[in-house]
């Protein structure tokens, strides 16, 4: 399905392009391909479902949204599409998951809010809340951020 | 904070967060996108990187699509463990995401591992930690929005 080059091409941009001007020029250059062949590989990614998105990823907490509390519901099986589609329909809202529960885990719905303070995403779930009707949830905001990176697909990296 | 971004700038964040081009000449279809010329659409890029507004541009794959598993987890840990157990996960290049948050469940990382035994060998080495009471596994079982753009102008790019 992905042959040598498509691993490297996928390894490479999963980091950051090259800053200059013509950046898949120089992509081209660095993996040793003709520009138009990357530009065609990259599109195939696309059209096959496994490269979602070809775009800038921003620190958003240098853009100005500095609070993001995950939002976790309990949400009766039967409610969940329609709880989801509430949640979803937010602009706050980044992601949208259903997850399992445990013994002592009882949320099965998570929504990702993020606003320029706390109290705005407190307030966003709080809508969501009476409109959907659903009292047990949590707005967990992340204390201390320990590790934040992308994924790089294909590494040549040792397992540890 | 106090980051404020001229009405160009609002313009290129919108367009290239989207969708930055793959083309010969990417900086003027932003250019013709947004109104400006090639030299300026680059130069606020630039801008913008330095400023460390932008982290990366590239690829966002679906794990899936690639061959890999991925998911959240959450661990109940030791208070007074928890920036060892944190190091220690932080280690492994298949956790992108590792955050401390309030509640019993109190640390939170994302995996993301190149098939099931690799995701499980990685989850129980957390599990075996000294001050990690438990880890609860939990992937999506069913996504209903992936979207991580943020508006910043109101025009349509």
């Amino acid at each position: 399905m992905f042959d040598e080059i498509d691993r490297s091409i996928i390894r490479r941009v999963s980091g950051d392009i090259p800053e200059s001007m013509f950046p898949f020029r120089d992509l081209a250059d660095e993996m040793g391909i003709p520009e138009d062949e990357l530009l065609k590989r990259l599109e195939s990614y696309r059209a096959g479902g496994a490269l979602r998105r070809f775009g800038a990823v921003l620190r958003h907490q240098k853009a100005g949204f500095t609070a993001n509390g995950m939002s976790i519901w309990n949400v009766p099986d039967a409610d969940v599409e329609r709880a989801a589609e509430r949640m979803t329909a937010c602009g706050e809202v980044s992601h949208c998951y259903e997850r399992p529960r445990f013994e002592d885990w009882s949320y099965n719905l998570y929504a990702m809010i993020h606003g320029k303070t706390k109290d705005e995403c407190l307030s966003v779930a709080d809508n969501i809340s009476r409109d959907v009707g659903i009292t047990d949830y949590k707005v967990l905001f992340s204390l201390r951020e320990f590790k934040k990176s992308s994924v790089e697909y294909f590494s040549n990296g040792k397992q540890i | 904070m106090g980051e404020s971004f001229s009405s160009l700038e609002e313009k290129v964040l919108d367009r290239i967060q989207t969708d930055f081009p793959v083309s010969v000449d990417p900086y003027g279809d932003i250019g013709r996108a947004v109104g400006c010329e090639r030299e300026e659409a680059y130069n606020t890029v630039v801008d913008l990187r330095r400023r460390g507004i932008i982290r990366r541009i590239g690829g966002v794959f679906a794990a899936n699509k690639l061959g890999y598993e991925s998911c959240l987890a959450a661990a109940r840990v030791d208070p007074s463990r928890i920036e060892e157990v944190a190091s220690k996960i932080a280690e492994y290049p298949e956790v992108t995401h590792n955050y401390e948050r309030e509640g019993s469940y109190n640390l939170w990382f994302t995996i993301v591992a190149e098939g099931m035994e690799r995701m499980e060998q990685i989850l129980n080495s957390v599990r075996e930690s000294e001050g990690v009471r438990a880890v609860h596994a939990l992937p999506a079982v069913k996504t209903f929005k992936i979207r991580v753009d943020f508006k910043f102008g109101g025009d349509d790019v």
